[in-house]
């Protein structure tokens, strides 16, 4: 009886070990043959003039009140203005604006603009979309900074502001200031299917598989897009599905492949791989700027020293990054100042910053203190961005070199908020777009403004304050630069946060996939009506 | 005694049971000795020596931080063990302690308990974990909790089915003749005797424990880094899959010896204590 127990047992190791030679030994063989059946597919899709997309983040919805701007950035609905690749203004809807008195902006439209049901676009709809737009979503309202819109006549509207603001014309191109016809909405007042003027018409939008899908609007005011259809496909959040799904020729297009693989996609003829900049980065903020010990500022001067931004670019960012001088917009904006050097790595300097702040490891335990508490802090950070969790972990050890010992939570992005206020906490963060409205005022304001929408850290310097209102009304573009810039000096001077590195984004296509042209002021990518797939 | 050696000598007959021991007790000792034998600080970030293939200087080669992935396994395997074998206690004190007082009391304690127990059955044990570690936020003591909250339903179900069995037979009836109050019967006859199928329980437990840990782990809820534990050296190293596979390989190859091994183990013990097969102790 024994015996044959026995035996089973050793049988049953044998089925373990045999199984796990063949799942290694036939893996491969399979995606072999998955490739060869996926290459007549791509074939078709070739002649057909399709674009594929796998995106990072979900779509979550189609009504352009709600949605976060994916509707713009696929081309479907346009704005009043458009902001170039370059960060420049240029004409969308509008063929002109002016201003006609200290808080009224007036708008011309273009009058050969049609929506995809074949009707044209008038004042009508624009004061339409603007008003429900605000309406539904209050922090349009807020971020376009509109107190209300008024029709002049069919091609001319009025907007007035509360206060002069010079960054009307620029808010007018923000993705979620889109125009569409009164016809998309339902008679409940909700849209599930919006008629736009954009380069492709919406087709349909599944919110079970989150697949959005588009075709090519003939009329388009500026000639038709060049694709046929464009699918996208929502909600792949997983850097490494996104890999294969474009290895096995299921998409054509995708961003943000694992951090690992992109020299072996950059070696490989069948894919085409674009770095470029963004205007985005990685950042340390403090929890809570008017607490302990970050209400000191020697203290903040010592955790930005402490931080060495070059090694983490050159070994955790790989090319997907590059050094940032403190500030938050990548070298090419004209708004940017350029003279700042911000904090260079310094752990020398860090630590005298620290003895003078009273921090000093008195128990000789390699972990500083002051008046009996030791300096434990937690980093916090998320998952999503691939960058982050191994960014967060060389912080905690480049912050034990200086004494300071920190330990490292990743949690949802969500419910890091609760965690801000604790002693000491430091949110390690990426993103931050800072030109979705392409004037320095929205990502000035938004920070380092004391009521600013992101100033979870309670920033708060009177003169930043006045400096941010006087930029805003200030009409003459000389005295905005001086304006912005004296701001940006001020803030890092101050350390309001910790910039570390500006984020290169990493698009995968298919080498077949021509015409995309990197836009660094989107978030993440923008599609362009030229882009097309190659015979 | 002599049933003891008995048992004794049926396990050691069962090879695959021995070369489990024989793994664990390894583990255990490498577990023990993590600060001799490891030769790097696992958690010492060095980043121009990231992504290094396995060579003489770094036998498992390092990580994308330039740690060394030898001194993190070993110093791994000391996270993975305390982490299970505190959840296995906890579990397993709850467990039999509810199951022993439900099958001795009966009636209506045990209609309470075990409805309880079974309300809590119908819920699949990773779900609830999750909920768990999403109300509580990730790390180390709130896997524990997590893993705990429902790891002593089998305990208390297995002691409460033996505890019924037991508390008809005839010495207990003969405890009570002579006076014995509950208490002393429950320590003195019925827990002896329930431990025997716990054991067996435990052991496998511990298998399914160490999966658990790892598989929250590798969903970034478990142990938070620089806390080397093998699931999250896993999720660390999926990053790096096509290129640095040795980053997945050493943890994953780990935990599936270890979880093997603590399987055979529970499969040798429950062959050898089969109650079918042998007597039931009288103390």
């Amino acid at each position: 009886m024994k015996k044959i127990k026995m035996n089973i047992n050793s049988i049953g190791m044998w089925i373990v070990l045999v199984t796990i030679v063949g799942l290694v030994a036939f893996s491969g063989c399979t995606d072999q043959e998955e490739i060869d059946t996926e290459k007549t597919d791509t074939e078709k899709i070739e002649i057909e003039q399709k674009l594929v997309i796998a995106e990072p983040w979900g779509i979550s919805g189609v009504d352009p009140a709600k949605e976060g701007g994916t509707l713009n950035n696929f081309l479907v609905l346009d704005t009043l203005t458009v902001m170039e690749p370059d960060f420049s203004l240029v004409p969308g809807l509008a063929k002109s604006w002016e201003l006609i008195d200290n808080t009224t902006w007036r708008i011309y439209l273009k009058d050969n603009i049609k929506f995809h049901d074949n009707t044209g676009l008038t004042a009508d709809d624009v004061t339409y979309s603007f008003e429900r737009n605000m309406e539904i979503n209050p922090t349009i309202r807020r971020d376009l900074g509109i107190k209300s819109i008024e029709k002049i006549d069919d091609y001319t509207i009025d907007i007035t502001t509360e206060k002069p603001d010079a960054a009307i014309p620029a808010a007018l191109s923000y993705a979620k200031a889109v125009i569409y016809s009164k016809n998309s909405v339902e008679s409940n007042g909700i849209i599930i299917k919006p008629i736009g003027t954009g380069p492709f018409k919406f087709e349909k939008y599944n919110k079970a598989t989150d697949i959005l899908e588009l075709s090519k609007y003939e009329d388009h005011w500026n000639g038709a897009p060049k694709l046929d259809t464009v699918l996208i496909q929502g909600g792949v959040g997983e850097a490494s599905t996104r890999e294969l799904a474009i290895e096995k020729g299921e998409v054509d297009f995708t961003t943000e492949p694992p951090l690992g693989s992109t020299e072996i996609l950059k070696g490989n003829p069948e894919f085409n791989v674009m770095i470029h900049p963004l205007c985005q980065g990685y950042k340390l903020n403090f929890g809570n700027l008017s607490k302990a010990p970050y209400d000191d500022i020697k203290v903040r001067k010592a955790i930005a020293y402490a931080v060495d931004k070059e090694s983490i670019v050159e070994h955790i960012l790989y090319e997907r990054g590059e050094i940032s001088n403190g500030m938050g917009f990548v070298p090419g904006i004209e708004w940017r100042n350029n003279d700042l050097t911000g904090y260079p790595y310094d752990p020398q300097k860090s630590k005298q910053l620290l003895k003078e702040a009273g921090w000093e490891d008195t128990d000789n335990d390699g972990i500083l203190d002051k008046d009996g508490k030791a300096f434990k802090m937690t980093l916090y950070t998320w998952p999503q961005r691939p960058a982050l969790p191994p960014l967060a972990e060389t912080v905690q050890s480049q912050f034990k070199e200086i004494g300071i010992d920190a330990e490292v939570r990743i949690m949802d992005w969500s419910a890091i908020k609760e965690h801000l206020n604790e002693w000491g906490a430091i949110r390690v963060s990426g993103g931050s777009t800072c030109m979705r409205i392409p004037d320095p005022s929205y990502y000035l304001e938004r920070h380092f403004y004391s009521e600013g929408t992101s100033n979870s850290y309670g920033y708060k310097n009177e003169e930043v304050d006045l400096l941010l209102d006087e930029g805003r009304s200030t009409f003459d573009k000389e005295k905005r630069y001086d304006i912005y810039r004296e701001v940006q000096e001020i803030v890092v001077a101050d350390v309001a946060d910790v910039y570390i590195a500006y984020h290169n984004l990493a698009v995968v296509t298919k080498s077949s996939v021509k015409g995309y042209v990197p836009n660094p002021s989107a978030h993440d990518y923008r599609i362009n009506p030229d882009i097309y797939i190659e015979k | 005694m002599i049933s003891l050696l008995h048992d004794v000598t049926e396990f050691g007959k069962n090879r695959a049971a021995m070369l489990g021991l024989l793994v664990i007790c390894l583990l255990i000792i490498i577990a023990l000795l993590a600060e001799v034998i490891s030769p790097y600080d696992p958690t010492k970030i060095i980043l121009e020596d990231k992504l290094q293939a396995p060579s003489s200087d770094h036998i498992m080669g390092t990580d994308h931080l330039g740690r060394d992935v030898l001194s993190r396994i070993i110093y791994g395997s000391r996270v993975t063990f305390q982490f299970s074998i505190i959840v296995v206690a906890i579990t397993a004190i709850i467990g039999i302690t509810v199951g022993i007082v439900s099958g001795y009391y009966g009636g209506v304690v045990d209609e309470i308990l075990m409805r309880f127990v079974d309300i809590l059955l119908a819920f699949p044990g990773i779900i609830l974990a999750l909920v768990v570690i999403g109300t509580l936020g990730p790390g180390i003591n709130n896997t524990i909790l997590a893993i705990s909250f429902v790891g002593w339903l089998s305990y208390a179900r297995v002691t409460r089915g033996s505890t019924l069995s037991i508390k008809e037979k005839e010495f207990i009836e003969s405890a009570r003749s002579i006076g014995s109050g509950n208490i002393y019967i429950i320590y003195k006859h019925i827990y002896p005797n329930v431990l025997y199928p716990n054991i067996v329980l435990a052991t496998l437990h511990m298998g399914s424990v160490i999966l658990t840990v790892a598989a929250l782990g590798f969903l970034g809820l478990g142990a938070q880094p620089p806390i080397p534990e093998w699931g999250t050296m896993l999720n660390e190293g999926k990053e790096f899959l096509r290129v640095c596979p040795w980053l997945s390989i050493f943890p994953g190859l780990m935990i599936m010896i270890t979880v093997l091994a603590f399987n055979f183990i529970g499969d040798g013990l429950r062959d050898a204590l089969d109650p079918r097969m042998k007597e039931v102790v009288i103390k």
